[in-house]
């Protein structure tokens, strides 16, 4: 049940408890107390009567998707580059989350995740002369590849460097899937230009994206503006804006106005401006 | 000094020189323009088979020869604007000899220049895309509407004074056939009535007006797809500006190069004099001074400050890795050019021309500088990308400078090398002049 | 002898097991028992942030337990049922820690109020409910600026393109129909092309190349 899982890792978040001989000797008993006192709490009830069934007032509401990167824990494995390219069937010079690595000045390493920030004023939209760039209602920007002339005005425009061209064809899809479109534009089509879709593919069936469930170091975080939740693959759910402000988050380039819906929770002190 | 007095039937005659049966020069010209623009459709093909991936293109320098050249031939046509336009309304009686090369060179140099769009397309094959689904905000659509409009504009503004040169080789021409035809078509009836005239200059005047802010919106255009972005050099509010003085500077040095070529080749010494060199010299040398303004101007500001992307672009293109070229451009393609005119002694038409000539080629290496470095310099924590362009990208931009010269020596073939109308007109007015104040 | 040491020792195990099993603490023996009561939030103005809050006492002698951290969470089901952090508070004197929780939905609202136990005292948590009262702000894209501006200007610039072709256009009709002269039966078919009023006596146009 996911509340024991989230109640382990409290309980390794919070302090440890001594371990010593008199737990061993009441072992069995105590896990057995322990899940008896757990349990409890549950069928407690404060107005005497059953729960009713938690309604699902959150999916009522449209999303709007958000994206929060620690990079307290990112630890440059490029495990995120690596699935997001097998699942949307990528060439490898397209890196629709691509890992900055920079190197500070006592020669230690740091690594910044970079996807598509999903601005809410996103330049490439505004340069596209056909609109093949398009935000859908939950606030991702998505490419319609049957539209796009692969004039690239769009990626000389992106101030994150977040748009990639297929200069040719990419490789063929593990499983063939023969209706790309916008929302899961498998495969890439040649003279088009592709981009990082926060796998709207996974969100809009509840699944999460494929960056955030290959994190092992559990760094990336989905979040939804309208719900105010951020959660990560580990299950770590936290209140978003209430995360943000504890943690100091702040967004790339921030003085370009393009209001970019990826945050960043600053790690290792290293500088905030590139 | 004055010249001695030109008849008419001078004037007609050299004019229409070209027009007779070329000698072996010329075909062997032709036949060398015509394989380069042949290598340069077959490099096409094979792009448009395989794809952009045949470019030295990548994801970070997006764009290279194509919209370098795009911006460079775009501006030569601005010769065209210049001399025939501008002069025109300013009532510089010397340009008339000079109107009918001029805007040639200008249409042939935005024929080419407008299909760069779409050779740098990744799919041509929907470009209709742009008219389909036009977006009002982007500077890809404003680019299609302004040079369409000014292709238009250039179009009328050369078919204009075309239309009693046409009936001149209409009536020298008393065969039928397909020439006859099409002179006779573009004559319209054209008979040299003073009401016909009246016609004539007025619709002459109009678009003259009309082609000049015509001209500045599509250069301010063509920099504003640079200048909408945050991209370090790119990210200027002179763009505009900059680019249209840059456009004229390096169109009135193509029309100085075609002027030269026409006048060596047809022996037009008698109409094309060292006057009108000097006087487009002086032009050149008043317009390469305004663009090195402006450089210093861009220059200056962001040096002051050097501010993280635009501090580094800075250091690359004046110590770095592209120091040679940037310094090439200053010194061979503004500096000496300036100097060559500047100095009585060089100010001959073979210094002229050769400071025409280090002018063109500076500028295409300006464009290269400002479109090039912009993207390669990056936004994020990563290295420079050096961008090598492939024999594809070269073999098309060669065969688009060839396209050019080739597309006039044809015209020239059918049509006045000189602008026999504007020429009697300039005469006329000189005349009258002379009549009423008494020289 | 051995089996009497045997049974002894079987003895003293269990009742210590038992004994640990009845404390009911995976800690030191001495760990007390705790209860947390919830205190839901009181009638929620529309859209605004609630108090929600939790008393945690001492289980056998319900003395109210300070200075211990109590963490706060709600359901979601953003990716199914997922537990969302909203925040911690340490207990007052009165055992009561409160945080504010502005709800971003309307309706059932699930807090768990969790105490995650120290070495003296056991864990222990509480669910509790309560309606959040709507309307709750939907998220809006930030303002980019200069709306009016940018709502107007792309109409002025089609009309200045609209009015730029229609003069070419006009401009080359004119010619085309102004230029067809009717030509009187008997005129020469070759007239100059200077005006007539204007054609000098010779052929020659005049003294000066330029």
């Amino acid at each position: 049940m996911n509340q024991s899982d989230t109640e382990d890792q409290e309980d390794s978040q919070t302090k440890q408890h001594p371990v010593n001989r008199r737990r061993f000797l009441g072992g069995v008993g105590a896990m057995a107390g322990l899940a008896a006192v757990g349990f409890i709490p549950l069928t407690e009830i404060v107005k005497g009567e059953s729960p009713p069934a938690h309604t699902s007032t959150a999916r009522s509401q449209p999303r709007q998707w958000a994206f929060v990167i620690d990079l307290r824990r990112c630890d440059g494995c490029k495990k995120c580059t690596e699935d997001c390219q097998k699942v949307h069937s990528l060439p490898k010079d397209h890196e629709w989350i691509k890992v900055y690595e920079t190197t500070d000045e006592d020669g230690v390493k740091h690594f910044m995740p970079r996807l598509c920030m999903h601005c809410e004023n996103p330049p490439c939209l505004k340069v596209c002369p056909v609109a093949a760039t398009f935000k859908n209602e939950e606030g991702v920007v998505l490419v319609d590849q049957n539209r796009c002339i692969g004039c690239r005005l769009c990626m000389a425009a992106c101030p994150y460097e977040a748009r990639y061209f297929n200069y040719a064809d990419p490789p063929k899809p593990a499983e063939p899937f023969d209706n790309p479109m916008p929302e899961f534009p498998v495969p890439q089509q040649k003279g088009t230009v592709g981009k990082c879709i926060l796998c709207v593919h996974n969100t809009s069936m509840g699944k999460l994206p494929a960056c955030v469930e290959a994190c092992a170091m559990n760094a990336l975080f989905i979040a939804d503006l309208n719900s105010d939740v951020m959660t990560n693959a580990g299950g770590e759910t936290y209140k978003l804006s209430r995360y943000l402000s504890e943690n100091d988050a702040y967004r790339l380039k921030e003085e370009l106005n393009t209001s970019p819906r990826v945050w960043y929770i600053a790690g290792h002190g290293q500088d905030l401006e590139f | 000094m004055t010249a001695r007095a030109l008849s008419r039937t001078e004037i007609r005659e050299a004019a229409q020189r070209p027009m007779m049966a070329p000698g072996k020069t010329w075909w062997l010209i032709v036949l060398g323009l015509s394989a380069l623009v042949l290598w340069a459709a077959v490099a096409y093909a094979y792009q448009v088979m395989n794809g952009l991936g045949v470019t030295g293109l990548g994801q970070r320098v997006t764009w290279g020869f194509y919209i370098a050249n795009l911006v460079f031939f775009i501006g030569i046509s601005y010769g065209g604007a210049m001399t025939s336009a501008i002069l025109r309304l300013t009532g510089a009686p010397w340009r008339a000899p000079l109107t009918r090369m001029a805007e040639a060179t200008a249409v042939a140099a935005l024929l080419v220049g407008a299909a760069f769009p779409i050779i740098d397309l990744g799919r041509p094959d929907r470009f209709l895309n742009v008219i389909l689904h036009g977006q009002v905000g982007s500077p890809v659509v404003w680019d299609v509407v302004a040079i369409s409009t000014y292709l238009a504009a250039s179009l009328i503004f050369l078919l204009l004074p075309l239309i009693p040169d046409a009936a001149v080789c209409r009536d020298a021409r008393p065969e039928r056939g397909l020439r006859s035809r099409i002179y006779r078509l573009l004559s319209l009836g054209w008979e040299g009535t003073p009401e016909q005239h009246r016609v004539l200059r007025r619709s002459m005047t109009i678009i003259a007006i009309l082609i000049i802010p015509l001209a500045v919106s599509v250069h301010s255009v063509l920099a504003w797809l640079f200048g909408v972005t945050v991209r370090p050099g790119w990210n200027s509010t002179i763009f505009a500006p900059y680019f249209v003085l840059g456009a004229m500077f390096s169109g009135v040095g193509a029309v100085i190069l075609v002027l030269a070529a026409f006048r060596k080749a047809y022996h037009l010494e008698a109409y094309i004099t060292t006057k009108h060199f000097t006087y487009l010299a002086y032009i050149l040398v008043v317009l390469a001074s305004g663009y090195l303004y402006f450089m210093v101007s861009e220059y200056l500001t962001e040096g002051y400050k050097m501010h993280e992307d635009t501090g580094r672009l800075l250091e690359l293109l004046m110590l770095g890795r592209l120091a040679p070229f940037f310094w090439l451009f200053i010194f061979g393609g503004l500096l000496a050019p300036i100097a060559l005119i500047a100095v009585p002694f060089t100010r001959t038409i073979p210094g002229i021309t050769l400071a025409a000539l280090a002018v063109v080629l500076g500028m295409w290496l300006k464009r290269f500088l400002i479109v090039v470095p912009g993207l390669a310099e990056p936004l994020l924590p990563s290295s420079l990308i050096i961008y090598y362009p492939s024999w594809v990208e070269v073999a098309i931009t060669l065969g688009a400078a060839a396209a050019i010269p080739l597309m006039l020596m044809v015209f020239f073939r059918f049509f006045p090398v000189l602008s026999i109308y504007e020429m009697e007109e300039a005469e006329l007015e000189h005349v009258s002049a002379h009549a009423a104040g008494g020289a | 002898m051995a089996v009497g040491n045997l049974i002894r020792t079987a003895a003293v195990l269990v009742v210590a097991g038992a004994m640990l099993w009845l404390a009911g603490a995976p800690v030191v023996a001495s760990a007390t028992p705790t209860v947390l009561t919830a205190l839901p939030p009181a009638e929620q103005e529309g859209g605004k942030a609630v108090t929600i809050a939790a008393r945690l006492t001492d289980g056998s002698t319900n003395r109210p337990l300070g200075s211990l951290n109590v963490q706060f969470f709600v359901m979601t089901d953003v990716f199914g049922p997922r537990l969302m952090s909203v925040g911690q508070a340490i207990t007052d004197t009165t055992g009561r820690a409160a945080i504010s929780y502005k709800p971003s939905w309307e309706g059932d609202t699930k807090v768990v109020a969790r105490f995650a136990g120290s070495a003296q005292f056991a864990a222990t948590e509480t669910t509790f409910q309560f309606v959040a009262v709507g309307p709750v702000p939907v998220h809006q894209d930030a303002s980019f600026g200069l709306e009016p501006i940018r709502a107007w200007a792309p109409a002025v610039v089609v009309v200045l393109v609209l009015g730029v072709w229609a003069t070419l256009i006009a401009v080359v009709s004119q010619t085309v129909l102004g230029l067809r002269v009717r030509i009187p039966e008997g005129a020469p078919v070759s007239v100059p092309i200077a005006g007539t009023h204007l054609q000098p006596a010779s052929e020659d146009i005049g003294d000066g190349a330029s």
